[in-house]
């Protein structure tokens, strides 16, 4: 193996000046100690006359190059002259692409340290263009939907069927197992305290109750928006980015229509008819809790048809087509203002779930006082 | 291992494809130090799987790959990553990380492979980006550049850790022709100044005419290669039909009503 050695010799010269002395292998593995100690010699030793002598660099490649260039930036910037002596023809035909005056200033165009006015000021802008964007979209959407109404036929049915599948079909495992852990525990945890007062088959209307009215329809959108929601502004940010987005424009199909639509409805179809399923595997899995205690079965049956009516149900489901809107309409909306690349679409993804989730608690606590009010 | 007479790249009895059936069947060619070799042919024809190949992506159905003496579809591990060293890569979209500005992108490598001090670093990307004409540029995100700018930042970025072979994917494709020309210029320039190995898959004939030393053509139907040399040699004196079409943009007898537009070529290049 070849040594990959550099080093660096400091002679004075007889008018005052200094004379550097390169030798060895200038490459990239071996110039970055002979870098620093160049800059320290600099450093400590400002001459105004700075001689190089490349005459013993046995081979130079671009970081050997840089050094050179670096040293002649370096006499520049202090307002000094420098000089390169006995470097190879090659070499020398290397360097002279490069004028060490070009790369005076220290970086280009750094970009600004923050200050806090400029950054109040740019989030206020971007709130009020997301705001505008916001309502834009909405404004389109409705149309869209109206459209949609009027002529069924023109909707995308079978792409609508196709989302439908995966974004409901294929969350039923998780939305299973998730519900029915959450309704044994929730039993299980309160039926600890309950027993001490021999309250134990309350935990049915405990479980029923807040698996139907509040609990169901909570984590079957968290759910959603976190596996559905994603994807759909993943999907919409990659087409945007890859300008399939401006393809459906300019053959004059409406994006909103044609993608934003189909999502919307298949969001609509499915989170209610998870949040049934969800609310019923939950109950299911607080019996688990009962059973081992040893009640039958059919007092726990008992106990929760006489716990919860139709009311509990649908005021359950109300709120799930909102909950369906929103993940619909917030994924879709952050992938059509995705911007940039690959980071861009993880960034609308990522705003998608958080926004979606945020929302999503929101209108549920505006639900809840709102049922408050009416006596539901 | 630096003598300059041995081919730098050297592939002998290469059959690759992606699992149905090969695309290229026994292959074999060298490519000399210094030479801007290209490798053309029809779309669909295997050129960028071959390139795939080249750079160790894939791994070939049989056949042996050397890049400077080693064989990079045998090595692995850490000798694989000293081949690959020796070899920079730009992709036929660029391929710039997205979230990085044009100089963080070409300071990954250096960042990653050499124990420079940040300043040697920051200095060795702006002098590359200044070789492809992109000074000014450095702190510009990839989207905020046009697609011309993209692919010679591609190329900075490749040439970072000076490489002993350069591997351009369709470098001018997609570009304007005053474009193209100028990449063909700064490909030549590279080629001078470098002294690196260029290795690229085109199909832009006046790129092809303006930067190669030697060519490779390759075939669809005949999985491999059909003629090699130079350009203009094979476009005046190839015995091949099908080559000879190529290089004078004349379209398939078989696939068009031959008499009128043979015709009306054969006006256009007398």
């Amino acid at each position: 193996m070849l040594t990959t050695h550099a080093s660096l010799e400091t002679l004075p010269t007889p008018d005052g000046g200094l004379r550097l002395k390169l030798t060895g292998r200038l490459d990239a593995a071996a110039t970055g100690a002979v870098w620093k100690q160049a800059q320290k010699v600099l450093a400590q030793r400002p001459s105004p006359h700075l001689l190089i002598d490349a005459s013993e660099i046995s081979t130079c490649d671009s970081a050997g190059i840089g050094l050179l260039v670096e040293l002649g930036r370096r006499q520049l910037q202090a307002g000094h002259r420098y000089e390169i002596t006995g470097l190879s023809e090659e070499n020398q035909k290397l360097l002279n692409l490069f004028d060490p005056a070009d790369f005076m200033d220290a970086k280009p165009e750094e970009p600004q340290c923050c200050s806090l006015p400029i950054e109040i000021g740019k989030a206020s802008l971007s709130f009020w263009n997301h705001l505008i964007t916001l309502v834009a979209f909405i404004g389109e959407l409705v149309v869209a939907l109206f459209a949609a109404m009027r002529h069924p036929r023109k909707v995308r049915w079978k792409d609508a069927f196709l989302i439908f599948e995966r974004a409901g079909i294929n969350a039923l495992p998780i939305i299973t197992l998730i519900s029915f852990l959450v309704g044994l525990i929730m039993a299980f945890q309160s039926a600890i305290p309950m027993r001490q007062f021999g309250a134990e088959i309350y935990v049915a209307n405990l479980i029923s109750l807040s698996m139907l009215r509040e609990l169901g329809p909570l984590m079957t959108a968290i759910i959603l928006a976190g596996r559905s929601g994603s994807a759909f502004a993943a999907e919409l940010g990659t087409m945007k980015v890859n300008e399939e987005i401006d393809a459906l424009t300019t053959m004059g199909l409406d994006p909103v229509r044609f993608l934003v639509v189909t999502r919307l409805l298949a969001a609509l179809a499915a989170t209610p008819l998870l949040t049934i399923f969800a609310g019923m595997v939950g109950v299911i899995g607080g019996s688990v809790v009962l059973l081992t205690m040893g009640y039958p079965l059919i007092t726990y049956i008992n106990q929760v048809l006489s716990a919860v009516d139709i009311t509990d149900l649908l005021s359950g489901l109300a709120k799930t087509f909102v909950f369906g809107i929103l993940i619909a309409g917030i994924g879709c909306l952050q992938g059509l203002t995705t911007r940039g690349g690959a980071s861009g679409v993880g960034d609308s993804a990522t705003k998608a779930v958080v926004t979606g989730i945020i929302l999503i608690v929101v209108t549920d606590g505006i639900f809840a006082v709102v049922y408050y009010y009416l006596g539901i | 291992m630096n003598d300059s007479s041995t081919p730098i790249i050297d592939v002998r009895n290469l059959t690759v494809g992606y699992g149905e059936g090969p695309i290229l069947n026994d292959v074999s060619f060298r490519v000399h130090r210094g030479e801007v070799f290209i490798i053309l042919g029809g779309s669909g024809c295997g050129k960028s799987t071959l390139l795939k190949h080249m750079i160790g992506l894939f791994r070939p159905y049989r056949g042996a790959i050397f890049l400077n003496g080693q064989d990079i579809v045998v090595a692995e591990g850490e000798q694989r990553h000293r081949i690959l060293r020796q070899i920079g890569v730009s992709y036929q979209s660029g391929a710039l990380f997205g979230s990085m500005t044009l100089l963080e992108n070409v300071c990954l490598p250096l960042d990653e492979f050499t124990t420079l001090p940040r300043d040697a670093k920051d200095l060795l990307g702006r002098m590359k980006l200044k070789l492809v004409g992109l000074q000014g540029f450095e702190n510009h995100l990839p989207s905020a550049v046009s697609g011309g700018m993209q692919k010679r930042a591609a190329i900075a970025r490749a040439i970072a850790l000076d490489p002993a072979i350069l591997f351009l994917d369709e470098p001018s494709a997609g570009l304007d022709p005053v474009t193209s020309a100028e990449l063909d210029q700064l490909i030549l320039n590279l080629a001078a100044t470098l002294s690196s190995t260029f290795v690229i898959v085109s199909h832009e004939l006046p790129s092809i005419f303006a930067i190669a030393d030697h060519v490779i053509m390759l075939d669809k139907q005949a999985r491999g290669i059909i003629a090699e040399g130079l350009p203009a040699q094979l476009r005046d004196h190839s015995p091949d039909e099908r080559v000879r079409r190529f290089f004078n943009r004349q379209v398939s007898s078989s696939t068009q009503g031959e008499n009128a537009t043979r015709s009306k070529e054969s006006l256009h290049h007398e």
